[in-house]
């Protein structure tokens, strides 16, 4: 029983410590690798898709981020309650 | 120095040193509020467990195909160095609060102050506390080292470059005795961030199966369109911080 809770946590902490709090970007760099062994597998200029996914990402991870600190700031100041402890 | 092995210096460097200079702090506030044995103790205790993780890791990562490497290494830099350019981008935009290693030695001794203090030679709380902020603030930079340096075949040579960074930093800070909070932290966090992104994407691309034109001539040009990017976000967040500071309310 406690084998299976360790392995748990220990799989939890890789993942707050890889993916963090943000899944979509991480998410996003999976699809876009996946994306570029498709096109490259076509016979397809493919470098241009990485660098492209990953300036999307960070921008749509940016916005993402700054609205919702827009969002707490407009909240009555809850924001050190919600806002990930890593960037605070 | 290849121009590879150049920028993996300087990305190890440059993230060591933050690192180190964020665990410095914490150190330094427990071990001057309460007992600088059991701190020490803690980091040298932290740092073994660090370096046996590289010995252990780093071969292992060498001796899987180039390709597979390259598309994991690539992806995990990627998701990695997003997260730390996003965070540098946040705080020089004006979104996130900068990094204030002043502030936070203040919280850290505050909060040893008001742990009981340990009975006999050996205290817990210094020694659990060091540990614990060298070990997490440490496995972001082993991560680096093992990712870049296995992907060059140069684990020694990003091990060595953290070290000198960690060593640097120490020397500063124990000849200073206080918080180095005149470091440039959101600085070198943008530069690391911007490196770590590129090369995540240059060698994730390469990992799938892409051609980069020119081969590694390439990567100086993925180096400046990211941090192009990043500026041109961090001037974006500015202008909407004024527009809505300047707007009547």
């Amino acid at each position: 029983m406690r084998k299976p809770l360790v392995r748990l946590g220990a799989l939890a902490g890789v993942w707050e410590f890889v993916v963090g709090d943000d899944w979509q970007t991480a998410l996003g760099i999976v699809l876009a690798l996946g994306l570029t062994a498709l096109v490259a597998a076509a016979d397809v200029t493919a470098w241009w898709v990485m660098p492209l996914a990953a300036l999307a990402l960070l921008r749509s991870s940016v916005r993402r981020r700054s609205r919702l600190s827009a969002a707490l700031r407009d909240g009555a100041g809850v924001e050190r309650k919600r806002a990930p402890s890593s960037e605070l | 120095m290849s121009g590879a092995e150049l920028s993996l210096v300087i990305s190890v460097f440059l993230a060591s040193a933050v690192e180190a200079v964020e665990a410095f702090t914490i150190v330094l506030a427990i071990g001057s509020t309460r007992d600088w044995r059991s701190a020490l103790l803690g980091v040298g205790v932290a740092t073994a467990i660090l370096a046996i993780l590289v010995l252990a890791l780093g071969p292992a990562l060498t001796s899987l195909p180039i390709g597979v490497l390259r598309l994991v290494v690539g992806g995990l830099l990627l998701v990695f160095g997003l997260q730390w350019l996003r965070k540098a981008i946040l705080r020089a935009g004006g979104v996130l609060a900068t990094h204030d290693e002043i502030a936070a030695f203040e919280r850290e001794t505050q909060a040893a102050e008001g742990v009981v203090a340990a009975h006999g030679d050996f205290d817990g709380y210094s020694f659990s506390v060091a540990l614990k902020a060298v070990l997490l603030e440490g496995l972001e930079v082993a991560f680096i080292v093992l990712t870049f340096g296995a992907n060059q075949n140069r684990v020694g040579l990003a091990a060595v470059a953290g070290a000198v960074a960690v060593i640097a930093v120490l020397a500063v800070g124990a000849a200073a005795h206080a918080p180095l909070s005149r470091v440039p932290e959101n600085a070198m966090k943008f530069a690391v961030g911007i490196l770590l992104t590129s090369f995540g994407a240059f060698w994730g691309a390469e990992g799938a199966g892409a051609t980069w034109p020119g081969g590694d001539a390439a990567l100086p040009a993925v180096v400046l369109v990211v941090a192009a990017c990043s500026l041109l976000l961090v001037a974006e967040l500015r202008r909407a911080r004024v527009g809505v500071c300047g707007s009547p309310s």
